[in-house]
């Protein structure tokens, strides 16, 4: 009797699946219960069952994961005026009011050094290194939001309505 | 590459290079504790503005050169440099790649349908490069397998 179960447990099996239902909804177009695998293989429900879930769990993260937009120049503005902002010398002299002429030097009478922690604070930020020879001409705001552009290859274009756009490749659907 | 001296610096561009270099010095010496990192920089600042009024010049440049030295055999131990993920040699370089152009070519003729005259000027654009290859170098010889 025991030898029986143990041979026809596996055949047994099946037949309790088809009450548990598998979580894809792909599944239900097919007519079959749910470990018949795709080309007519049958499979234990616990394989099936493990592998839809990983499946499902993957559809979900996929959902998850898209391309973020594109940068634009005002993103990069916004962040370095933040950047700024949160400077401690900044803020102890109570001038939030950064604008992009702002001069770092002759407006906000930061030194030499200051400004060398400003460049450290923007390097941290966007995740790139600022060569010495670079920073020495970043003294104003809109001088580092150009560099930061100009590095980033960061282009201001207006966005294309998906049906007449002329150029596919600056759509972001594609990526 | 960029820090081969091939331009004359002043005094202030080397003491801003000194401080700078201190920054990536801290930062090796106490990551990820960015509390310490912070106070060593505060530190280290307040050394610098100690001698912020000195007039002599020899003598601003002998404190330079002793702080130079300083930092040198104080990174004499760190053989590794540190880069930013996505630079050269960062951990994340060149994770993800621009598409290829030719990418393009394999769209399915519905998606291409959607942008009629891209695809008009890119195939007119490749029949003149394909004129001009001819033209220029004859008929290619098949690829070595």
């Amino acid at each position: 009797m025991l030898k029986t179960i143990f041979r026809n447990g596996c055949r047994l099996r099946p037949t309790f699946n088809i009450c548990l239902s598998t979580s894809l909804n792909n599944r239900l177009h097919t007519l079959s219960p749910s470990n018949t695998y795709q080309n007519g293989q049958v499979w234990p429900h616990v394989f099936v069952l493990r592998r839809t879930s990983i499946l499902d769990r993957h559809i979900k993260d996929a959902g998850q994961m898209r391309t973020p937009p594109p940068l634009t120049p005002r993103d990069i503005e916004s962040r370095v005026l933040r950047i700024c902002n949160e400077y401690d010398k900044i803020q102890e002299a109570q001038k939030n009011k950064i604008t992009l002429e702002t001069h770092f030097m002759n407006d906000l009478g930061l030194d030499s050094l200051d400004h060398v922690e400003i460049i450290v604070a923007l390097e941290n930020e966007f995740g790139f290194e600022i060569p010495d020879a670079d920073y020495d001409k970043l003294y104003t705001v809109k001088a580092v939001v150009d560099y930061l552009k100009n590095r980033m290859h960061v282009v201001e274009r207006p966005k294309p309505v998906v049906s007449s756009a002329s150029d596919p490749r600056y759509d972001e659907h594609h990526h | 590459m960029s820090n081969l001296p091939t331009t004359f610096l002043t005094h202030s561009q080397r003491v801003c290079r000194l401080y700078k270099a201190l920054f990536v010095y801290a930062r090796r010496q106490h990551w990820p504790d960015k509390l310490a990192y912070r106070q060593r920089m505060v530190e280290y600042r307040a050394r610098f503005d100690t001698n912020k009024n000195v007039q002599d010049l020899m003598k601003a440049k002998r404190l330079l050169i002793a702080g130079e030295e300083e930092l040198k055999k104080a990174m004499h131990w760190h053989t590794d440099n540190f880069n930013f993920p996505e630079s050269p040699y960062g951990i994340a370089e060149s994770r993800y790649p621009t598409p290829d152009d030719a990418a393009l070519d394999g769209w399915h003729p519905l998606e291409k349908a959607q942008y009629p005259t891209y695809f008009a000027t890119r195939e007119k654009r490749k029949k003149a490069y394909m004129e001009w290859y001819l033209k220029r170098y004859g008929v290619p010889d098949p690829p070595m397998m």
